[in-house]
């Protein structure tokens, strides 16, 4: 085997007998604390969610309620205009009066 | 440990339980993503993540795996998501490096990177190593890190990377294949 292999054969092999490298003590707590505040930023994001359902829903009912009142107004007049047009349609009905 | 009753626990948020996973794995997930990120400040910062994702995705875990293969499945996942994205930074800022606007981009360093676990007399070569693992196809570095690394069985790795035990035993041939090719290339052009 040539020198270069050799060389090879050992980078290869030196990896063994590795030990576990050891990971931060306070690792559970590094943890919660991350878990905390993201429970915290969780929980203002649904919060936002629901207020902007809650005005999305309250902005439709207004513009229902709106309209509503606006077309009971002008349901009246518009029943006026049915009924004029409808009597010079038909006005050739009535009776003559002599 | 009863796995089991111990997953039980987890899953009924009992803080005793979160704390004895932690526990019990913290080293072993930094471990990996210290071999597969090569980098303490990283590994560190993704051992955390991983945990968090732990804990967040312990209602969904259905116990089909043992939580130990689970476990490891984020922690490779997660760091490779890491790989990925490191790569792509690497590339923007070679792209910008045309327009001279390469400062833009932090880019993460090159310094050879020494594992603490390594036998003094091992460390240069065990650093030349790992700069040649960098360079392997994905699933080939995960394997060989999973193995010589973390020191897992083929069993193991084959049901945390989700393949048959023959893939584990080809990916693993391949990755020494292609280990010696890149060493012999290291060597040859460090002799000039």
């Amino acid at each position: 085997m040539n020198k270069m292999e050799q060389q090879i054969d050992k980078t290869l092999e030196s990896l063994d007998g590795i030990h576990r490298a050891k990971s931060n003590y306070f690792m559970y707590e590094k943890v919660m604390q991350r878990i905390n505040n993201d429970g915290l930023k969780t929980l203002t994001r649904q919060s936002r969610i629901i207020w902007q359902m809650a005005a999305l829903i309250l902005i439709l009912i207004s513009i229902n309620l709106l309209s509503l009142v606006y077309f009971s107004k002008t349901s009246g007049q518009s029943q006026d205009n049915v009924k004029s047009i409808a009597n010079e349609y038909f006005s050739y009905m009535d009776p003559i009066k002599f | 440990m009863n796995e089991e009753y111990f997953i039980y626990r987890l899953k009924a948020r009992d803080p005793s339980a979160f704390q004895e996973l932690v526990e019990q794995f913290r080293d072993r997930v930094y471990n990996t993503a210290l071999g597969l990120l090569q980098d303490n400040k990283d590994a560190e910062d993704m051992a955390q993540e991983i945990f968090l994702e732990v804990y967040q995705s312990i209602p969904y875990f259905r116990g089909a795996s043992k939580i130990s293969t689970w476990i490891y499945r984020i922690t490779v996942q997660k760091s490779l998501e890491f790989i990925r994205k490191q790569k792509r930074k690497k590339r923007s800022a070679t792209l910008l490096s045309l327009f001279g606007k390469e400062n833009l981009i932090p880019v993460p360093g090159t310094s050879p990177f020494f594992h603490p676990g390594i036998q003094l007399e091992n460390k240069e070569r065990a650093a030349i190593l790992f700069d040649a693992i960098k360079k392997l196809p994905v699933k080939q570095r995960m394997a060989f890190t999973l193995n010589k690394v973390e020191d897992l069985g083929y069993a193991e790795i084959a049901e945390i990377m989700k393949v048959s035990l023959s893939s584990v035993e080809s990916l693993l041939f391949r990755a020494r294949q292609n280990l010696r090719k890149i060493l012999a290339g290291y060597y040859v052009e460090n002799e000039r």
